[in-house]
């Protein structure tokens, strides 16, 4: 409740003021700081890594919005980011404090892997930069502005280069795990739809007729937002799906 | 110029309705596509002629329209798509079944463009390119060992009773097989915790005379190519028993420096970010 009320406190800072407020900035650190040690004392609680249900990776990403959005407002000032980052984490937050018998110290063996804190962690930390590149590209499919292009662009790349992260040591862990990189298990081949959609959007972000072009432009930010809704699927729709009974990622 | 871009794109869409109509057809008469036919050292026959073909091409890029149209901004859409569409294919399906023909077909379509652009684009006039480099012949090793060498792959269950050495296996089809060595369960450990959820399986096994210990998540390397996993443990009427796997992969080494070229291209990636475009609007 401190962690959100020093971010509700830095996101009206970051509204009453037009150009950056240091203010801001600092309570919305300081939540992110006090966030942070709430996790490392959970962490400690738990004698595991707080990563292996659905509830607490909700956690992390909660986490790694409030600090996506501030480091977009600390770089870019665009003045309603902490605003919406602060929304995004509170909605995932209050799911989480409504259901605290998601944290079970057990860890099922097999989690107990070197590459389950990377995988999972570097996953959560690019869905929060991409969660922020989703909500400029949203601001900027609505006014028909070019304004945030370079913000959206330096988030999409930083994303992208954890999701890849995210992936690749998911695919070492699975071959120590059940002896294949990669085995179009329901959740791996959603997460290639969502790797191959912001490859998409990279694309046309390299294209310099992307930001001369109208319809192009519109197809970028669509892109985008097509891309978080099939992450989206990939972190948790997949659970809703049939081929959910077969797959060994599902987790609640 | 505006004609020659239009032409080209008629032509790939012509190319790709004419395939995928083809790849359609031959999945609906003869079913999938026979993977273990391209097993070593077909599979290698094949590479080779496919690396050839490719790079005839390229060299007479100019000249041929297919080269051309492999070669195109269209083509990388096209690949894009390519594997979202096979990635929401086999999601939705509750047997994934990666080697149906347009699967097939896509993959190599995609491995096919990925050779074309690495040729053109690993370097240019101040030198080596690395990002581009390291990224696209990262996902071209990968996806390249992932698709020639299924055929080489083997995955065998063995069940094995305490002290009964065996050496015989069950493929995936459920056929027996005979393995060169034999193996032998000496004991099984588990332990739960209070909710009654699990946290350690181990099976203490021999494998050829070497006895090793096998959990979830640490595998045995009886060679470079080949490992032995442990799938389950139990007890059936006092007698100890667990279910294991031995996966041949020559191919993971591919399959790894692929992985690693990717990994350090994505380090890149973060670390220098974008270089064109909307940065230039910031500015």
């Amino acid at each position: 409740m401190v962690v959100f009320a020093l971010s509700l406190i830095g996101s009206v800072l970051a509204w009453l003021k037009r150009e950056r407020s240091g203010a801001a900035i600092l309570f919305s650190g300081m939540g992110v700081v006090l966030f942070v040690t709430f996790v490392v004392s959970l962490w400690i609680t738990l004698e595991r890594p707080p990563l292996r249900t659905m509830g607490e990776t909700r956690l992390w990403y909660s986490m790694f919005l409030l600090l996506a959005g501030l480091l977009t407002y600390a770089r870019w000032h665009y003045r309603w980011i902490l605003s919406f980052s602060t929304l995004l984490a509170t909605v995932f937050m209050v799911i989480n404090i409504l259901k605290p018998e998601i944290h079970d110290q057990t860890l099922v063996p097999a989690l107990q892997s070197v590459w389950f804190v990377p995988h999972v962690s570097v996953y959560m930390f690019s869905y929060a930069l991409l969660g922020c590149a989703t909500l400029l590209a949203i601001g900027g499919l609505v006014a028909r502005s070019n304004r945030f292009d370079p913000a959206i662009e330096r988030l999409l790349y930083s994303g992208v280069a954890f999701v890849t992260i995210g992936m690749l040591t998911g695919a070492i862990w699975a071959k120590d795990a059940w002896g294949a990189y990669w085995s179009w298990d329901a959740k791996e081949s959603w997460a290639a739809v969502t790797w191959s959609l912001y490859l998409i959007a990279i694309h046309l972000a390299l294209r310099p007729s992307t930001y001369n072009k109208a319809w192009l432009h519109r197809l970028y930010h669509i892109t985008i937002i097509v891309a978080f809704c099939a992450l989206q699927m990939c972190w948790w729709g997949v659970n809703y799906l049939p081929t959910a009974a077969n797959s060994v990622h599902t987790y609640n | 110029m505006p004609n020659t871009r239009y032409r080209t794109y008629v032509y790939h869409a012509l190319l790709v309705v004419l395939v995928v109509v083809a790849t359609i057809a031959l999945q609906v008469f003869t079913g999938d596509f026979p993977v273990d036919i391209f097993a070593f050292p077909l599979n290698i026959v094949c590479i080779v002629l496919w690396l050839t073909v490719v790079a005839m091409l390229y060299k007479n890029r100019q000249n041929i329209t297919l080269a051309k149209l492999l070669l195109s901004p269209g083509a990388t859409w096209l690949s894009l798509a390519i594997m979202a569409a096979i990635g929401i294919y086999l999601g939705l399906q509750r047997q994934p079944n990666s080697s149906s023909w347009p699967v097939v077909m896509g993959v190599l379509y995609v491995l096919t463009h990925l050779a074309f652009i690495i040729l053109r684009g690993w370097r240019n006039s101040t030198g080596i390119r690395w990002r581009f480099t390291l990224l696209h012949i990262g996902l071209f090793l990968l996806l390249g060992a992932g698709f020639w060498g299924a055929p080489d792959r083997e995955q065998l269950r063995v069940a094995l009773i305490e002290n009964r050495p065996t050496h015989i296996a069950l493929h995936t089809n459920g056929t027996a097989a005979a393995l060169d060595y034999s193996i032998e369960l000496k004991g099984v450990k588990a332990e739960y915790a209070e909710s009654g959820m699990p946290t350690h399986f181990e099976a203490e096994i021999k494998v050829d005379g070497i006895e090793t210990q096998l959990t979830v998540n640490h595998p045995y390397n009886r060679t470079l190519g080949e490992k032995i996993y442990l799938i389950s443990i139990g007890n059936d009427n006092n007698e100890p028993y667990c279910i294991v796997e031995v996966v041949r992969e020559p191919w993971q080494w591919v399959s790894l420096a692929g992985i690693v070229m990717l990994l350090a291209g994505a380090v890149m990636l973060f670390i220098r970010g974008p270089r064109h475009s909307a940065t230039k609007i910031e500015k």
